[in-house]
Order: C-alpha cells, then sequence, then structure tokens
C-alpha cells in the first residue's frame, strides 16, 4: 500500500488548517497553496506554503492548472480539496490523477454524476429513497419553469443544477415573480458555479434539514456515521448543526440510514460523502442531494463517534480497507456545533471584513469542547472569501448537557475588532423554541433578524 | 503547446531598480541572462503550467540590465506567484503611478461616491441586463448604484452619506465590470445639479 509523505491543501482558511492538524498527527507534511490575500496568515507559519496567484479566487483557489502545478512542483503525492472552491468538481480531481496526484475525495465520475443534481435525484430514487417532487431534470427557460411550477403548485423553489450551499436558490411563490427569480438565481449560479442551468423542486416549507454522514471504501464497504440536523439556517446558509436529530422517530431514521448505505455503495461511492434531505410535516425523509466532499459541520461527527473524518479520507485514498465496520461505530451522546462568521447579526448579518485587534477563547482544556479556528489576535479577514471564521463544537450527555456546554464556551469568546454572529447563537442556545426543538429552516429561532 | 502571453508586472526597487514578478505558480524558462538588456515588449522566457507554455513580456516603461536572474544558472526553475523573476537596473522607466495624477485637480461642483468596503464591483443586477447607472444619468438619495460583493454575497450600493447632496449627476462610472476596489475607492464621479 502506498503511503503520502506530503499532501497538497488546495483550499485556505478554517479547513486547511483542520486538514493539516490531521496530516500532523498521520506524520505527513502538508504543503498550502495560497493565494497572495492569504500569504502572512497565521496558519501558514512554520509550514510550506506556496502562492498560486492573485486574491481573486479564478486566479489562486480556483485556478486548476496552478493549483495541479504547484502541487507537482512541490512533490506532493496527493491533494486535499477541502470543500468549496474545487472540492466537488470532477475536471480538477481528473486534472490530479493525470499528473500523478491522488485526488482526496470521489472517483471523478461519481463527482460529475453528483454534481449534477437531477441525475443524482434519480439515482437515489432507483435506491429506494424518496425525492421532492419537482422537474424531471433541469428546466429549459423562464416558460418551462412556469409550467413544471404549476403542474406541482407554488411555492417552489428553484435550485442550481451544479449548485450547493445555498447559492443559486430562489423561492418562488406565483407565476409572476418567477422571471426575476429565474434571472437572478442563473446570475448567481453562473458567477458562483459557471453554470447557469436551474432545477426546480416544490417548496416544502416548515421543514428541517437532516443529514446522513457515510463513509466508503474503494471496495464497496459503506458505514453511517449518523444523522445531523441542520435545521438553524438562515437564507439557506447553515449556522448551527447536531447530532443526534432528536426530532426524528426512531423507525425513519433506521429506515432512512440503511437506504443512504445502500444507495452509496450502489453508486459506487469512494470516501467521505453527506446525503442532505428535508423532513417533511409527515415525519419522511426525502432526498435533497448527496455532497462529494468532507462538510463544514463534519466535526458534529467526529465528536460522536472519535473517529477523524479527514485521516480517513486519507486512508481510503491511499487504497486502505475500512479498518472498522458498522457495529464498532458507537454513536455516544449529543454534539452541536456553532459556526461563528465575520457577520453583524444586529445588521441584516451584513458582511464584516477586517482587523481582529483580540482574539481569546478560554476553553479550560474541557476536552468536550473544540475549537476548529485559523485565527488569531491581529488576523485580517479578507473581504475575498467567505466568512466563516470559527467553528466551537461540544459534546455533552444528552442535548441540554450540550447545548450548555457550548454556551458557556461561546461566552468565553472574545474578538474585538470585527462583528460576528457569536450573539445571535447566544440568543439562539438560550431560546425556549431551539431548547424544545419547535422550529425549523424558515427561521432563526430565537433571533429576530 | 504555446498559448498567449503574460505582460508581467512590475515591483519598483529601492535604487534605480524593479523586479519583473511571476504572474503564476510554475516552472520559469529564462531566455535572458544577467548582463542582457531587455525593453519593453520584450519576451523573457516562458512560464509552464501544467504542460502550457506562455511568453512573459516586459510592459511599457522597463527598460534595463538584468542584474539578478532568478534560479541561477538553471534553464528551468520552480516559481510561485510574486517571485522575482528578474532584477532590472534601470537605465530610464517612466514612472507608471503618473496615471493616477488625472484624478487630481477636480473642478468645482465634483463629487464622489466611494465603495464603503472592500469588494468586487458589478455595475449590472446580471450580466444581460443594462447597468444601473451611467454616465448622465441623475441620481437620487435611496437608489442603487451597483452591486458588491463582498464575502460571496452582493451587497447593494445605495446612494447615500451626510456629504452628498439629494441628487448629483453621474460623470463617470470608475471602476470596470468586476473589479477589485478597496473601501474609499471612487465608484462614481458625480457633479452637483445645482453647480451645473
Amino acid at each position: 500500500m502506498k503511503r503520502f509523505r506530503r499532501l497538497f491543501i488546495a483550499n485556505r482558511g478554517e479547513v486547511a488548517a483542520r486538514i493539516a492538524r490531521t496530516c500532523d498527527r498521520l506524520a505527513i507534511t502538508p504543503v498550502f497553496g495560497v493565494s497572495e490575500a492569504d500569504r502572512d496568515a497565521p496558519y501558514l507559519r512554520g509550514c510550506e506554503s506556496v502562492l498560486l496567484g492573485p486574491a481573486r479566487s479564478s486566479e489562486s483557489y480556483l485556478a486548476r492548472e496552478r493549483i495541479v502545478q504547484a502541487a507537482v512542483q512541490t512533490r506532493c503525492s496527493a491533494l486535499h480539496p477541502g470543500w468549496g472552491f474545487l472540492a466537488e468538481d470532477p475536471l480538477f480531481a481528473s486534472l490530479c490523477e493525470a499528473h500523478g496526484v491522488t485526488f482526496i475525495g470521489p472517483p471523478p465520475a461519481v463527482m460529475q454524476k453528483l454534481g449534477r443534481k437531477t441525475p443524482a435525484k434519480a439515482s437515489m430514487a432507483a435506491a429506494g429513497l424518496k425525492l421532492i417532487p419537482g422537474s424531471d431534470g433541469v428546466v429549459h427557460g423562464v416558460e418551462q419553469a412556469r409550467e413544471v411550477a404549476n403542474a406541482i403548485g407554488f411555492p417552489v423553489l428553484l435550485k442550481a443544477e451544479s449548485g450547493g450551499g445555498g447559492r443559486g436558490m430562489r423561492i418562488v411563490r406565483k407565476a409572476s415573480e418567477m422571471k426575476a427569480a429565474y434571472d437572478s438565481a442563473q446570475s448567481e449560479s453562473l458567477a458562483c458555479f459557471a453554470d447557469g442551468r436551474l432545477y426546480l423542486e416544490k417548496l416544502i416549507e416548515g421543514g428541517r434539514h437532516i443529514e446522513i454522514q457515510l463513509l466508503a471504501d474503494k471496495y464497496g464497504k459503506v458505514v453511517h456515521m449518523g444523522e445531523r440536523d441542520c435545521s438553524v439556517q438562515r437564507n439557506h446558509q447553515k449556522l448551527i448543526e447536531e447530532s443526534p436529530a432528536t426530532v426524528l422517530n426512531d423507525a425513519e431514521r433506521e429506515q432512512t440510514l440503511a437506504a443512504a448505505v445502500r444507495a452509496t455503495s450502489a453508486i459506487g461511492y469512494v470516501g467521505a460523502g453527506t446525503m442532505e434531505f428535508l423532513l417533511d410535516e409527515g415525519g419522511e425523509l426525502r432526498f435533497m442531494e448527496m455532497n462529494a466532499r468532507l462538510q463544514v459541520e463534519h466535526p458534529v461527527s467526529e465528536m460522536r463517534t472519535d473517529i477523524d473524518l479527514v485521516e480517513a479520507q486519507i486512508r481510503i485514498a491511499t487504497g486502505e480497507p475500512l479498518w472498522f465496520s458498522q457495529e464498532d461505530i458507537r454513536l455516544r451522546g449529543h454534539a452541536i456545533e456553532c459556526r461563528i462568521n465575520a457577520e453583524d447579526p444586529e445588521s441584516g448579518f451584513a458582511p464584516s471584513p477586517g482587523v481582529i485587534d483580540r482574539w481569546e477563547v478560554a476553553l479550560c482544556g474541557d476536552e468536550h469542547v473544540r475549537v476548529d479556528t485559523h485565527v488569531e489576535s491581529g488576523y485580517e479577514v479578507p473581504p475575498h472569501y467567505d466568512s466563516l471564521i470559527c467553528k466551537v463544537i461540544a459534546w455533552g450527555q444528552d442535548r441540554d448537557a450540550a447545548c450548555d456546554r457550548l454556551t458557556e464556551a461561546l461566552q468565553s469568546l472574545r474578538c474585538d475588532g470585527i462583528s460576528t454572529t457569536t450573539p445571535m447563537h447566544l440568543a439562539v442556545l438560550s431560546s425556549k423554541e431551539f431548547r424544545e426543538n419547535r422550529y425549523d429552516t424558515s427561521a432563526v429561532p430565537g433571533w429576530e433578524s | 503547446m504555446n498559448e498567449g502571453v503574460y505582460v508581467l508586472r512590475v515591483r519598483a526597487m529601492d535604487r534605480d531598480g524593479s523586479e519583473l514578478l511571476s504572474p503564476s505558480v510554475g516552472v520559469f524558462m529564462p531566455r535572458v541572462t544577467e548582463g542582457d538588456v531587455v525593453a519593453s515588449g520584450q519576451s523573457i522566457g516562458m512560464i509552464e503550467v501544467l504542460g502550457v507554455r506562455r511568453e512573459l513580456l516586459v510592459p511599457a516603461g522597463v527598460e534595463g540590465r538584468v542584474a539578478d536572474r532568478i534560479g541561477g544558472g538553471r534553464a528551468r526553475v520552480a516559481v510561485q506567484y510574486d517571485d522575482a523573476l528578474l532584477s532590472i537596473s534601470t537605465t530610464s522607466m517612466v514612472n507608471l503611478s503618473d496615471a493616477d495624477s488625472s484624478e487630481t485637480g477636480d473642478p468645482d461642483g465634483a463629487l464622489a461616491f466611494t465603495a464603503p468596503m472592500s469588494g468586487r464591483f458589478y455595475s449590472r443586477p446580471s450580466p444581460t441586463e443594462p447597468p444601473f447607472v451611467s454616465a448622465g444619468d441623475v441620481v437620487q438619495r435611496g437608489q442603487t448604484l451597483g452591486l458588491l460583493e463582498v464575502m460571496k454575497t452582493f451587497n447593494r450600493l445605495v446612494y447615500q452619506g451626510d456629504a452628498l447632496p439629494e441628487s448629483a449627476q453621474v460623470e463617470k462610472v470608475v471602476p470596470n465590470e468586476g473589479d477589485d476596489v478597496v473601501r474609499g475607492d471612487v465608484i462614481l464621479a458625480l457633479r452637483s445639479l445645482a453647480e451645473t
């Protein structure tokens, strides 16, 4: 079996620092590919890095050829794409493989299938998962979108065929709104994913967002690491994630976990992946999409299982068979994560880039609290990229214990100089709606915005 | 494969010198050596990125003798973005910042709407639609002037601010479509209506 000695990190910020931590533990040398905007970032200190290009992503973190060239010339035999940027780009994965760099992720063909949302839905239905009613494939123009919407009934959700992360998505409540929604969804999709194609689904309002963490090796063995509830969202952007999803009934959970494992195996998936579902009013989980990458919220599952997902990704990529079975995975207690973004929740979550004058987290050595971040005092949050600066994750015997511990950790967090979403998280965690689980994806519980 | 060219960026150095900077990560294959004289428009070699080679051209206003070359005498040098490929001892050089001086000396009645934060500027709601405002338009308080993409979200630039009058005429939209602007950069050059 091969072993990676040098691994190229084709990403930035929090996820880049996260991948490097596991590399260090596995005695692999990480090499960071960075843009000019990140060249002095603190997480690069004492590490090998190579400057790809200017701040603009299209000439750095999205520049496929530059990244693969950089991996080759720094003698890396593997590349981890993180999330966002090129993480789910089959062309990039193929380019890596063509130049002798192992891409840490699923095979390009599988990624291609999943990246196009409508063929992915068809495969999942065939494997026994329930779907949300919608267009049969992509829609061709505003007129067809109106026709499909009339047939399934308003309101509907326009979604990007190559999308993810809530970008290129628009709610349409009546036929007259379709043109404006279609145009703006299309231009956002083009800007974010270089693909303006859209498809359409019935909008299920008041649903909960549930997802399943999966791991597959190259030999067809698949396990799940339980589900996560990511229903605290604003404009389809996840803010808080937790596991288990206590709103889910046991029968639906068991049945969907089993079907998800079957479907993962059926499509020939390899590596870490996540299936996203919407829990409808009838208590049924309806498949939305499968993300062929590590997710931002993966630490929630790591805290419950003690499995390092980045380590699993790397070992699977070397060709190692999964070294544990489903029965070996013990899903313990409750874990919950808050995403700290450089945004001002008091003024409509306006972006808040700038210099962090003072950054402090007092953890008191609590092994049940984890802080994933790339920032420190003096760090300047650049305006070019997304606003995630930190994640705080807490574990407890049950949901209340985990929430209490997370609250305590957040109260110790100090960030001067820029606005962050921490006050909003504290309000949510102490709200009755959140604690009693009476909320859905349409509004942030305990926070007026 | 040989596809296209890069015009090199210049970093001015302290004493009569400048550096020509790598436009990308890649392998630099120099065509000039220490002591050679290089001038604007000349190729100093190529950069290869995943097998694709591009010529590297000396930009306008640079002329001088190569004082130093990255990688010593090697024919292929792995470089990163912004590495100094050549140090040029300048014999004559146009000041590249001259272009900026045309902005000064504004006549009476000149106003400016500046970027409230750093980001990427867009003048139109979508690529197929007309711009929010064009030169000659009169803008009113509260009107949308453009979009600023900050941290992957699109923010409306709204005509407002204590220093600006209720309405004004647009002289010029300063940034190009998709340009990166920093906080304080002029987005619109404006003229107050009272003065005209």
